[in-house]
């Protein structure tokens, strides 16, 4: 499997009242294609901010993110997340008032692939993650927080980036709909060859991912578990 | 997949239900004032209103031949002499109107017209009026036309007959008002002095019909008066061109008490040893040759009835008032500059006299009416301005609030890979366009209302200041027959109606790119850094 994104020599720390706090501290990684990848840590350990970082929302970082060795930077952050990385939030991040179809729509629209996805395409990858014709036609605000959370990984799909970043996608869900976004995003890395990062606090849910890496707080670096 | 984001920004209006419905609110309000002030301003409309219903005149003051002063006890005249030059007046009736017609045909004329009728008032009990002319030689040819009767009036005809009988000249306006014909005579009585009993007869001799932009006062039925029979200056003029032995002469004046009227009598000064070395008449009746014109009852305007009574000449718009304006002046100027040269070589030899001749654009009145009206102007400008920009502050506060609301809605599609960029056009688009429906909204009650404003306004001013007039002179003089329109151009309404809407779209993109900025940057703040 080859690698796709390669962290290289990352710091990143920013100013906390009088001092200086060091998140990361020349850390280095690689993620390959079709793995499942936890990252874990304490909270406020940096593990949302290592996300934004690698998800191109954020480029306060020193050091290097290369997406199949080129810098992001140079790609360029709003190309980078328009068609290289999809994320799926704790919260879902749908927008309230459009049904999971309209939501779909939304992100192809953004992406360079625009005009590419029909209708019954957009059904066909909300049937895949369970959510019928019925349910992808209502608001997304009436659907159940697992049915959300279905609906923003097919949104994720939709674009068809070969990364999916997921920030505690199990946060917000049951166990029973919680496990089942596991299954879906084993699925995506397995089957679809998607790489698949995700940040949890859930030990049982790193249990289930490929790689699991710790953010150890104390030297600043990733530390892979698994 | 435009039809569908199409779909998504409609149900994104939807959905924002009541907040929907307060922005397009907001925006109408602020669209109305904008479009009211624009509208208010934008087209002078107020002036505009009034500069077509005023009409631009001039006074005029003559006293080169005949002129008359009362003293302080309003009893005696003070005379001005003038020398014998009895064809200056007319030279320079004739070089006025001359150069009128030229003013006339200036583009910024929409109505002219200009009276030549010297007129008499008679005793107001009097309920006759006879408005003529005693002499053509004061008319250009192109302005007046003689459809019945004698052409031409031979000189010393005017003067009264052997027989008392005044021939004239009657405008044919007179002739359907009173059912004159030719060949008719009146017969005037002067009431002032009775125990003379002395009467005067006109006959007419010529029915004229004056150019188009000529008018008849013989419509004018306040004035009791007979005109061309005696017309002072004119019959001055031509007593002093039959007898060149005259050295000079005065119209003497006595207040009749109690009534407006006056009397006259015209004298011929046979001897300049009977005026002082200031021109004063030394008041010896024995040096004075009275003419046989006898008495007549006057009012002090007959002592100055020019050949020219009244100019009125009339604009659609303010620009086209304020242009002609500068050309009227410019005319008075020139008119005035000539006279004073005519006037200049007479006076050259003969120092001791005074020779005046003042034409001067007369605006006293609608001038001062249009400083008030720019002020009130000014005023409701600055209070519609200080709420737009209220209102605007609003709108900016009220999508701010909004843009707030989709805080998270603005971050995903960021997250998705969509620009800032991008994200502004989007969110200016979806304030733009109902707003741009709003703004075309808002114009209609702006137009309205500035329409109502500008008459109200206008209408006001105008009383206000005939009210003034009342109280300050005893008459009303000036004449206002209300505004009917709201005087805008097309082509000024189209401006302010682009206008309206290019500024409230400006300011509503502006708005939303400028919330869009801020709500994004707190939100990635917000989002980065472990939710910081």
């Amino acid at each position: 499997m080859s690698e796709i994104l390669k962290i290289k020599d990352l710091s990143y720390s920013y100013k906390d009242g009088d001092h200086e706090r060091v998140i990361f501290d020349h850390t280095s990684l690689a993620f390959e294609e079709g793995k499942f990848y936890a990252i874990t840590g304490e909270s406020g350990s940096g593990k949302t901010t290592f996300l934004y970082a690698i998800g191109g929302l954020d480029n306060q970082y020193q050091g290097e993110i290369l997406y199949k060795d080129q810098e992001i930077k140079k790609i360029g952050l709003d190309e980078y997340r328009r068609n290289k990385v999809s994320m799926v939030y704790q919260n879902f991040n749908l927008i309230p008032y459009l049904s999971a179809l309209q939501n779909i729509y939304v992100a192809v629209d953004i992406t360079d692939n625009v005009g590419r996805i029909t209708k019954k395409e957009a059904l066909a990858i909300l049937a895949e993650l369970n959510i019928d014709p019925v349910k992808a036609a209502r608001r997304s605000s009436s659907l159940s927080g697992g049915e959300q959370q279905r609906a923003a990984i097919a949104r994720a799909l939709a674009v068809d980036s070969p990364i999916i970043i997921a920030d505690e996608p199990t946060g917000n869900l049951d166990t029973e709909a919680g496990e089942q976004a596991v299954e879906v995003f084993q699925k995506l890395a397995h089957e679809k060859n998607k790489c698949i990062i995700i940040v949890t606090h859930n030990l049982q849910i790193a249990e289930k991912t490929d790689v699991q890496y710790q953010i150890n707080q104390q030297t600043h670096q990733l530390e892979c578990m698994k | 997949m435009k039809k569908k984001m199409r779909k998504i920004l409609f149900d994104s209006w939807i959905a924002a239900g009541s907040r929907t419905w307060v922005y397009l609110l907001v925006v109408l309000a602020a669209g109305t004032l904008l479009s009211l002030t624009l509208f208010f301003s934008g087209g002078n409309s107020v002036e505009n209103t009034l500069a077509s219903s005023i009409n631009l005149s001039l006074a005029y003051s003559n006293n080169s031949f005949v002129s008359s002063h009362y003293d302080n006890q309003m009893q005696m005249p003070k005379l001005e002499l003038v020398k014998k030059r009895p064809d200056l007046n007319k030279e320079v009736y004739q070089m006025f109107v001359n150069n009128l017609d030229t003013l006339a045909s200036s583009p910024e004329v929409t109505y002219f017209n200009f009276n030549f009728e010297s007129w008499l008032q008679t005793d107001q009990s009097d309920s006759f009026q006879v408005f003529g002319i005693n002499d053509s030689r004061f008319f250009a040819k192109e302005n007046i036309r003689i459809i019945e009767g004698t052409g031409e009036i031979k000189e010393g005809e005017a003067v009264v007959s052997d027989q008392q009988v005044y021939n004239t000249l009657l405008a044919d306006g007179t002739l359907t008002q009173r059912k004159a014909v030719l060949g008719d005579t009146y017969t005037f009585v002067n009431t002032y002095d009775k125990e003379r009993g002395q009467l005067f007869t006109l006959k007419v001799v010529g029915i004229y019909q004056g150019a188009s932009s000529m008018q008849s006062d013989s419509e004018d039925d306040d004035f009791i008066g007979s005109n061309g029979i005696v017309t002072t200056n004119s019959m001055f003029t031509q007593l002093l061109a039959d007898h060149p032995e005259y050295y000079g002469g005065y119209i003497a004046q006595k207040l009749h008490m109690g009534t407006s009227n006056l009397t006259g009598e015209m004298m011929v000064i046979t001897d300049p040893e009977y005026f002082d070395a200031d021109g004063n008449f030394l008041n010896d009746k024995a040096a004075i040759d009275y003419h046989d014109i006898d008495e007549f009852e006057v009012t002090s305007a007959a002592h100055y009835s020019p050949m020219i009574n009244h100019i009125v000449l009339e604009t659609d718009t303010f620009e086209h008032y304020a242009s002609l304006k500068q050309k009227f002046d410019k005319f008075s100027l020139e008119t005035n500059r000539n006279a004073a040269k005519l006037f200049d070589e007479f006076t050259k030899d003969n120092p001791k006299y005074s020779l005046k001749f003042m034409l001067q654009t007369n605006e006293n009145y609608f001038g001062s009416i249009l400083d008030s009206i720019a002020r009130i102007k000014k005023f409701y400008l600055f209070i519609f301005l200080s709420i737009y920009i209220l209102l605007m502050l609003s709108l900016y506060s009220f999508i701010n609030y909004m843009q707030y609301d989709r805080s998270r809605e603005i971050f995903i599609k960021y997250s998705l890979g969509s620009s800032r960029k991008k994200i502004s056009r989007y969110y200016m688009k979806y304030y733009a366009l109902p707003g741009l429906a709003a703004s075309i909204i808002a114009c209609i009650p702006g137009y309205l209302l500035s329409w109502m404003l500008s008459s109200s306004t206008a209408a006001a001013s105008v009383q206000r200041q005939n009210e003034f007039i009342r109280v300050e002179e005893g008459t009303q003089t000036v004449q206002y027959t209300g505004v009917s329109l709201f005087d805008l151009s097309w082509q000024r309404m189209l401006l302010a109606f682009a206008a309206v809407l290019l500024i409230m779209e400006l300011v509503i993109m502006a708005c939303a790119w400028i919330s869009t900025m801020r709500v994004l940057r707190g939100s990635l703040s917000n989002h980065a850094r472990g939710g910081r």
